[in-house]
């Protein structure tokens, strides 16, 4: 087949067409072809950057090494992560009917081809995660499980933990369900305890009644990632049972006027107890007015957690009641894709094409079979 | 019954292409050519960078997606253009590569942004799930990092941060 002699094409059209790609295409494909197009894919990637903090963070461009661009690059990567958790959350409520105690609808061929399809952009998007050479190989429990569910694959099973999670009484939402050990598999709700009872009423069904988050001495919900690989959701005061966790769902409220003060203290305890944990921020207050004056914008939440921890930063301050759910499900799709290495290297390379862990597979297997019947 | 305006383009080979003023006006640089010139003649434009091939699909492009316009492509793209584009883009992008390039080049000088968005997203679509091996192979491109660069690489690619 005749080449395409893409070296005629100048840099200005070489920049459209890698314009429409995600960023961590270009950095992990592109990039490694050779030095010009290593070039040519930093200029990209340093484009993209000085527009997001210009309208996403408000912020001043300085100058970009090629630390800010890996830093960057996982960032567009935990906001790929978040897309999908968006549209994983969305099909799931669709499919639920609350009128009818949430019982589950049946499942048609389009929500399967949904699934289907999940499960290759899963694959794909793991293996632009299998570049990092630092990413924690295949964790393997403390204690290993005691009860897996079969039937309750890895979303089933995640959505179950959502359902009780974000149940209406807070003694369910207390019930200690396990006391496994392992506390890397955590993901740490941390905040004061207005703003997190408010995360947890954004989720709940019943608009009608107000739920108040109280403080037990360690409140864990498990799920089940996949063949045996757990996470636990964990109720935390805001200096308290922070260390080494891998995961963290930091909460505050945008109308206190220490919510700045609070996110400092939150990310020090973090940093130095569980350095190198996953953050997500979040601004819950859904009871207050839109009118009422924010002490931190946006803006700056987002350039916190960007600055801090590559992260993102969400704004819950609606009654919609995915958004808690989504920022859930994305601290357990990062487990996915962060706690697993592949299990064999196509060549010595590097390649993306590899063999993974056929589990997601399996799972829709079993989603489909429960939807089912 | 009024007769449709219409002009010439001439391409790089000599072709003369005879179509409606309506419709080469989605070319930026025609319009700005014709702007500049007398409006009752048959205005004869040349394009000295576009050969005739290229510039035949230039009008058959424009012929089309002056009635029906295009469709914004959504960047980045989420799968393939083919699942993107409406059924006479996908048949209009059946041709060889170096064609595809020819076309990149006119509608860029020409200055046809939808026509431009398309083809650039044609070229991402290509790429996109490719290793850079099979990249290098597409293009015809030479690896020059040495294997102490590629290692190098590897090991500056870490998730987490330096504290």
């Amino acid at each position: 087949m005749q080449k395409l002699d893409i070296h005629i094409l100048p840099d200005e059209i070489m920049e459209a067409i890698l314009s429409n790609l995600q960023l961590y295409e270009v950095f992990f494909c592109f990039s490694r072809v050779s030095k010009y197009f290593q070039q040519l894919s930093h200029s990209v990637i340093q484009h993209e950057y000085y527009s997001t903090i210009v309208d996403q963070f408000n912020q001043k461009p300085s100058s970009f090494n090629f630390g800010d661009c890996i830093k960057f690059v996982k960032f567009s990567l935990r906001n790929s992560v978040y897309q999908y958790a968006v549209l994983i959350i969305q099909k799931y409520l669709s499919t639920r009917s609350p009128e009818f105690n949430n019982i589950p609808v049946i499942m048609g061929e389009k929500d399967l081809q949904f699934w289907k399809q999940s499960e290759q952009d899963f694959m794909y998007l793991k293996a632009f995660f299998d570049n990092f050479h630092d990413l924690p190989g295949r964790g393997k429990p403390v204690i290993e499980p005691t009860v897996v569910k079969e039937e309750e694959g890895l979303l089933s099973n995640i959505f179950s933990v959502f359902e009780t999670l974000f149940a209406m009484t807070s003694r369910v939402i207390a019930k200690k369900t396990s006391t496994y050990s392992d506390p890397q598999q955590s993901v740490h709700i941390i905040g004061e305890e207005e703003s997190v009872s408010s995360f947890f009423n954004c989720a709940s069904y019943d608009k009608t009644q107000s739920l108040t988050v109280s403080f037990p001495d360690r409140c864990w919900k498990i799920a089940y990632v996949g063949d045996g690989k757990y996470m636990r959701m964990c109720l935390t005061k805001n200096d308290y049972n922070m260390d080494q966790s891998s995961y963290f769902i930091l909460v505050g409220n945008p109308y206190s006027s220490n919510c700045l003060t609070e996110f400092e203290m939150m990310k020090n305890g973090i940093k130095q107890y569980s350095k190198g944990a996953e953050v997500i921020v979040v601004t819950s207050m859904k009871d207050l007015q839109n009118g009422q004056p924010r002490f931190i914008s946006n803006e700056q939440a987002n350039w916190f957690a960007y600055q801090q921890f590559g992260g993102l930063f969400k704004d819950i301050t609606t009654t919609e009641l995915e958004e808690p759910y989504v920022v859930s499900c994305y601290c357990f799709l990062m487990r996915y894709f962060l706690g697993n290495k592949p299990l064999e290297l196509e060549n010595e390379n590097g390649y993306y094409w590899k063999v993974r862990s056929q589990f997601i597979v399996h799972d829709i297997e079993i989603v489909d079979r429960v939807f089912r019947h | 019954m009024s007769e449709t305006k219409q002009v010439e383009l001439t391409s790089k080979d000599k072709v003369s292409f005879k179509v409606d003023r309506d419709v080469i006006l989605m070319s930026g640089l025609v319009k700005d050519m014709l702007e500049e010139g007398d409006e009752d003649e048959t205005p004869i434009i040349p394009i000295p960078n576009v050969d005739s091939k290229p510039l035949q699909k230039v009008i058959e492009y424009c012929q089309y997606h002056h009635k029906e316009p295009a469709q914004e492509i959504e960047k980045p793209l989420k799968g393939k253009i083919e699942d993107v584009i409406c059924d006479w883009d996908k048949k209009f992008l059946e041709i060889d590569q170096s064609l595809l390039i020819e076309l990149i080049m006119a509608a860029n000088y020409l200055n046809i942004k939808d026509l431009l968005d398309l083809t650039c997203a044609k070229v991402a679509s290509m790429i996109k799930g490719k290793s850079p091996e099979q990249i290098r192979e597409m293009f015809g491109i030479e690896n020059d990092f040495t294997p102490e660069e590629e290692a190098k690489i590897r090991e500056e690619n870490k998730w987490c941060e330096e504290a």
